[in-house]
Order: structure tokens, then C-alpha cells, then sequence
């Protein structure tokens, strides 16, 4: 045995790997191929379906009739990675450099709430964001909204309940990408005076504020103008209050592997989800998951709900490609969290 | 830390007014952000668990109505609630125990062992976690219904195991 293991040195990774990577082989890249074949179908579950190459019109006719969604899905996905980001790094900062002795403690804080599951999260959501909820409650009894305004069935539910239930997924790999952040460096930095960054970080946290809030008003379909300026406001303060010179050249920039893995495990399954929009939104809110969901199982309408998928799939794909000319495939696998 | 050490360590010397609002910020206002922070994380659990005692008057449990116990006096008297809490169970165990073992494996010929097919199944782990779960869910149904016999079809227990074994090693590769 060991001579053979020792001439054979490719036995003993092969036989390590093999039963996993089979596994995935016959129960995810075969499925997904019998798709790629399922998107060239025609016909219907009780006529029987055939498949012909000609069929590549399912392709066109289903982005056709579903670009909307596609781009909300991008748009919402990508609004809430955003989000994410402006709650998680905080966050992950204040854990990481001020937890102190109640670091763990924090850290369970963070991940507790994903212990239940995430449709009883998304229906609590429901109940908050209520007409009657609490949330709307108390601002129509200060007097600050109208009586008749409404959270849930909005794009802004919608996006608050993806960017709830993801949340985690950011915070952890830039929690991680943060405490291994030598504090030595970051000293070092103070000491070749890598101080306050005043007039800089007004300066750019004010524009980055700015523009970030004035994205959001335009897909909240809020004041955009009257957004960017409280944005900016609120950017430059920060900027200039918190941001020194050693965060912007040694912190941050040692954390981003951190922020992209989360931007990547927050923003994918953010694209395909559908559980919140089905909660949380209305008919003008479908995303692509609802789209696929209800071809798939309601319709059963597989060629074109194949169709779909590989299209969203294949979307991903070249994102996830993309990143990984940037960081690497080692990177991927591990996403950041060795 | 004083204001005279502060200004010897940036180098330049500033109006105390600054320094002592700076300071502020500094030590409070991340951990008041950190503090609303959880808050938000925890408010759906709490608003959770102080809807299981709500007394709705009709079907839907939306809108406090009074405080009650009743629903947890039978908590297990639901109907098909005992078996499928019992069925998650069987599953959760089932599936972790699997995917676990076949994660493990593949995390330490990853670690341990350089080969040529390296990037390649680095990429095959990092995809199904790239793939959104409804498209997973959907293939894998399009193959069982292609297949159309059993063991895959009609769906049972065994099929939703495979699904979540699936699912799951790319995770435990990563962890692990």
C-alpha cells in the first residue's frame, strides 16, 4: 500500500476527491446540461416535449418578454449589495478593532438571527413593515408620513428584506478580511503621520455620499436631488470625522478581498431570489427568481423557465468570471475566509 | 489619549473645539452605529417571538391584538406539525452528516495535495455556490421528470437529500 501510494502519487488527492466531486458532477453539472437541453424544448408537460435547435427562439422570446425583470433583479441585487456593504463594513470594523472582550459576543449577535429560518425572517418582515405594523405606526402617529402611506408591496420592502436576509454574507468575509489586518501596519502608518484625513475625506466621503444617495432615490423613486445633497452631508461628516490617512492606504485596501467575496456572496443569490419579492412585494416588483419559479412549477412551462435559468445563470457566470481574473479561482473557493 | 499627544502624533496642531468633537466620534458614534445595527439584525426575531403570543382575530397574524398563551400550551398540536418537524430533522442530520464527509475529503486533497485538475475543481466547488438556489432547485426537477422513474420520480425524501447534499458541500469545502 504505501510503496503504491508513493509511486502513484495521484491516487491518493484522486481518491480523496472523488466521491464530492462525482456527487456534483451527476447532481449538478448533469442537471444543468439536461437544462441547457430543456431550453430547446417545445411542446407541453401532457403533449410531451421535442427537442430541436431551432428552438433557440425560447431564448430570445424569454428575454424578450422578461428584460424587465432581468434588469430589476440587477437593479434591486445590486442595490441592496450596496446596502450591505454600507451596514456590514462598519459593522465588521467596530468587531474587528473595538470589540474588545465582547468580540465573540458580537459576533454571535450577528450571526444568531440566520439561525431561524429565512422564510420566518422574511414573513416577521411582513409584519413590521405592515400597513398596521409597528414601523409605519409610529411614524403616522408622530405625524410624519401620511395616513395612506405604505412600505410593504414597494420596491423599498423588497430591497430592505434582500438586504436583511444577506446581510451575514457580507459581514462575515470582511469581518475576517479585517482581523487579520496586522495592527502593526496600521500603527506604523500613524507614526510616518498617516493622521486625520480632513479635508480629503470631506471632500470624497461628501462626493461618494452624494452619489451613492442619489442611486437610491432614483430606484426608491425618491427626490433624487434632495437625497444626494442629505448624502452628501452625511458622507462628508464621516469622511471628515472618522476617515484617517491609515484607513485609506493600509485598513481598507488590505480588507478588500474581504469586500469583494461579500459583494459576490451577497449579490448572487440576491439576483435569484424570489422569496422576498413574493413577500414583500407586489406584481410590479416580480423578479427573475418569481418569473422562473412560477414558469417551473405553476405553468410547468420547462422550456421556457430553461431558458430563463440559463440565461440568469450564464449572467452570473461571466460576473463570477470576471472576478475571477481579478482575484483568482483560489480566491473563489475559499472566498476570502482562510 | 490628551489633545497634546494627539497633536504631536499627526503632526499639527489644531483647535481644541475639532479635537474634542473628533474624539467623540471616534470612541462613540461606530459603537452607536454598531449597537443600531444589531438591533435591526435582532428586531425580526423579536417581533417573531412576541407574535407567537398574539391574539389575531381572524386567520391573519399581522396586527397586535392581545396578549395570549394558548398558542403555546399545544405547541406539537398542530396538524402534520410533529412529522414534519421530525422530517426536517431526519434531513438536516442526513445531509450534513453527507455533505460534511464528502466536503471534508475534497477541502484536504485541496489543501494537502497539488494536482492538475486543481483550478479546475476549485471552480466546480465555487459554482454551485454561484448558482442561484431556484435554478439548483429547477434543474435538478427537470432531470428527475426526464428521468421519470424511480428513484427520482415521483419526488420523495431521497430526492430532496440529494438537493440538499448538493447544496451543502460546496459550503463545508469552504469552511472547512
Amino acid at each position: 500500500m504505501g510503496t503504491l501510494l508513493k509511486r502513484h502519487r495521484w491516487i491518493a488527492p484522486l481518491a480523496l476527491l472523488a466521491p464530492g466531486i462525482l456527487w456534483l458532477l451527476v447532481f449538478y453539472v448533469w442537471p444543468a446540461f439536461q437544462m441547457f437541453i430543456a431550453s430547446f424544448w417545445s411542446g407541453s408537460l401532457e403533449t410531451g416535449f421535442t427537442f430541436s435547435l431551432s428552438n433557440y427562439t425560447n431564448y430570445t422570446e424569454a428575454i424578450d418578454q422578461f428584460s424587465e425583470q432581468y434588469l430589476r433583479s440587477i437593479v434591486y441585487a445590486g442595490t441592496a449589495t450596496v446596502l450591505t456593504f454600507l451596514i456590514a463594513y462598519p459593522l465588521a470594523y467596530t468587531i474587528a478593532f473595538k470589540g474588545g472582550r465582547y468580540k465573540n459576543l458580537l459576533l454571535f449577535l450577528v450571526v444568531a438571527p440566520f439561525f431561524t429560518s429565512f422564510l420566518l425572517r422574511t414573513i416577521s418582515w411582513k409584519i413590521i413593515l405592515g400597513d398596521g405594523g409597528p414601523f409605519l405606526g409610529l411614524f403616522k402617529d408622530l405625524g410624519v408620513l401620511p395616513e395612506d402611506s405604505r412600505l410593504l408591496a414597494t420596491p423599498i420592502a423588497v430591497i430592505s428584506g434582500i438586504t436583511y436576509n444577506f446581510l451575514p454574507f457580507m459581514t462575515l468575509p470582511v469581518y475576517v478580511a479585517l482581523e487579520k489586518v496586522d495592527i502593526r501596519l496600521v500603527e506604523a502608518a500613524r507614526d510616518l503621520y498617516a493622521g486625520p484625513w480632513r479635508p480629503g475625506g470631506a471632500i470624497v466621503g461628501a462626493l461618494l455620499g452624494g452619489v451613492l444617495a442619489g442611486v437610491l432615490g432614483v430606484v426608491f423613486a425618491w427626490s433624487w436631488p434632495l437625497m444626494a445633497a442629505a448624502g452628501a452631508l452625511a458622507g462628508g461628516l464621516i469622511g471628515w470625522l472618522l476617515v484617517s490617512e491609515s484607513f485609506v492606504r493600509v485598513t481598507f485596501p488590505l480588507s478588500l478581498p474581504g469586500v469583494f467575496a461579500g459583494s459576490l456572496l451577497t449579490f448572487i443569490p440576491a439576483i435569484g431570489d424570489y422569496v422576498n419579492a413574493e413577500f414583500l412585494g407586489n406584481p410590479e416588483t416580480r423578479m427573475i427568481g418569481n418569473v422562473i419559479q412560477n414558469k417551473f412549477l405553476t405553468q410547468n412551462d420547462y422550456p421556457t423557465a430553461s431558458a430563463l435559468s440559463f440565461t440568469l445563470m450564464a449572467g452570473i457566470l461571466v460576473v463570477v468570471a470576471i472576478y475571477a481574473r481579478i482575484l483568482g479561482t483560489e480566491e473563489l473557493s475559499t472566498g476570502g475566509r482562510v | 489619549m490628551t489633545a497634546r499627544a494627539t497633536s504631536l502624533e499627526t503632526g499639527r496642531s489644531r483647535p481644541p473645539r475639532t479635537a474634542r468633537v473628533q474624539r467623540l466620534a471616534d470612541r462613540y458614534l461606530l459603537l452607536v452605529y454598531t449597537g443600531l445595527a444589531v438591533i435591526y439584525l435582532l428586531l425580526p426575531v423579536a417581533i417573531m417571538i412576541l407574535f407567537s403570543f398574539n391574539d389575531p382575530a381572524g386567520k391573519s397574524n399581522f396586527v397586535w391584538q392581545g396578549f395570549t398563551l394558548k398558542y403555546w400550551l399545544h405547541p406539537l398540536a398542530v396538524n402534520g406539525l410533529p412529522e414534519a418537524v421530525g422530517l426536517s430533522l431526519i434531513l438536516a442530520f442526513l445531509s450534513t452528516l453527507a455533505a460534511t464527509a464528502l466536503g471534508t475529503l475534497i477541502a484536504l486533497a485541496l489543501v494537502r495535495y497539488e494536482f492538475r485538475w486543481r483550478s479546475a475543481t476549485n471552480s466546480l466547488i465555487f459554482l454551485p455556490m454561484a448558482t442561484p438556489e431556484i435554478v439548483l432547485g429547477a434543474s435538478l426537477l427537470t432531470m428527475f421528470v426526464s428521468i421519470g422513474a424511480a428513484p427520482f420520480f415521483p419526488l420523495w425524501f431521497g430526492t430532496i437529500l440529494i438537493a440538499h447534499i448538493m447544496f451543502n458541500i460546496s459550503f463545508v469545502v469552504v469552511t472547512v
